[in-house]
């Protein structure tokens, strides 16, 4: 790209790249504190897991012990830029099937603790539920997950430097 | 249009489909690796669970307790009643406090013995892990021979939710005295020394 058509181009056009690397470095930032939170503890984690008496007891542990390591090795695939489409669209499964447990804890009436950035289970007397809160939270990475699987090509990232600067004009 | 540059036009579209078809290509495997990596976390992090799952048998098992329980009462009795307590939780001293005398009677005339399951289940009501500590302490006091007294006196002292829970120095205090004669051979074994080894707190029991 020369200086002519960078000059040609309107600047959120030229903004978008930098938007997008913005987005997937956030998200991926959330992934691996949200990962690395719940890993020291995987058995917290699991019981976190079992407090929303969703799945049958046989899957707890998968998803408990697999959802940390899961959720860092996202983050990093954002990080470092790779795959960047499919890791945003995981991203979003993943923040929607949590948006809907979260939900029906609280539909179930459960008092619960989401387990999102470690902790999890229930509550104790006295203790506040925040599944407001959590939800609000989550709906706001589903929107940057949304907006990163629509523009996911940025700067910084291996896809880039896998596909070449040919394809930079129609990424 | 001349016929060189439709021939052109034509080469250029053929040439953008193929470079889409490659890019689509490239996306495909860049994503087929990324889930296999998403999958290989998910097993790692299993694994590892489970590797982990295992470490509470390799601590050492006290005398007069079972890898989760200590017994109390005569080993043959008929019936085992299983209780499953944190020595933090108030309904568990609601029910010793309510139904020890009936309890006592039951383990001292050999009907019933009791297998007791120490558990740390409310530790986030303390900020020291009281659950924690005082169910390890009590696997010294079934090494001393004391647990009965010692599950006993720590509902009698129960700390409230919420606070800093006994110190360790008050856990691992020995007994004055002892009383209750229903106990197994495990009392005549303990020592004095047995009785003051200080309660280490040992990973959270699973």
């Amino acid at each position: 790209m020369n200086t002519s058509t960078l000059l040609r181009e309107p600047p959120l056009r030229r903004a978008l790249p930098w938007l997008s690397t913005l987005v997937r470095l956030a998200l991926g930032t959330v992934w691996i504190v949200a990962g690395a939170s719940k890993v020291a503890d995987l058995a917290e984690s699991v019981r976190a897991v079992r407090a929303y008496r969703v799945l049958p007891e046989w899957a707890v542990p998968t998803v408990g012990a697999g959802l940390p390591f899961l959720e860092i090795a996202l983050g990093l695939l954002l990080v470092v830029g790779f795959s960047v489409r499919f890791g945003a669209i995981v991203s979003g499964l993943l923040l929607a099937v949590f948006v809907a447990g979260i939900v029906s804890a609280s539909a179930r009436g459960l008092s619960i603790d989401c387990g999102c950035f470690g902790g999890g289970g229930e509550l104790g007397a006295g203790e506040e539920t925040a599944y407001g809160t959590e939800v609000a939270r989550d709906l706001g990475l589903l929107a940057l997950a949304g907006a990163l699987a629509w523009w996911p090509a940025g700067r910084f990232s291996v896809d880039r430097w896998i596909s070449g600067p040919q394809d930079e004009g129609d990424a | 249009m001349s016929k060189q540059n439709r021939a052109r036009a034509v080469s250029a579209e053929k040439l953008a489909r193929r470079r889409a078809a490659e890019r689509r290509k490239k996306a495909m495997i860049g994503g087929a690796v990324a889930a296999a990596v998403l999958v290989a976390a998910v097993i790692i992090g299993l694994a590892v669970y489970n590797t982990r799952d295992k470490a509470p048998d390799q601590f050492a098992i006290p005398r007069g307790a079972t890898a989760n329980t200590v017994v109390v009462g005569k080993p043959d009795a008929k019936v085992t009643i299983d209780l499953y307590v944190d020595y933090q939780c108030p309904a568990c001293r609601q029910f010793e406090t309510q139904d020890s005398a009936a309890l006592d009677k039951m383990v001292a005339d050999g009907t019933a013995k009791i297998a007791y399951h120490p558990l740390a289940i409310l530790n986030r009501f303390s900020s020291t892990e009281y659950s924690t500590r005082a169910s390890a302490a009590s696997g010294c006091a079934a090494e001393a021979g004391v647990f009965d007294k010692f599950t006993k006196a720590l509902f009698a002292n129960q700390p409230p939710e919420g606070g800093a829970g006994l110190p360790n120095e008050k856990l691992a205090r020995r007994p004055a005295r002892r009383r209750r004669s229903s106990r197994s051979a495990s009392t005549t074994r303990s020592t004095p020394t047995g009785a003051q080894r200080s309660p280490r707190p040992r990973p959270r029991p699973v």
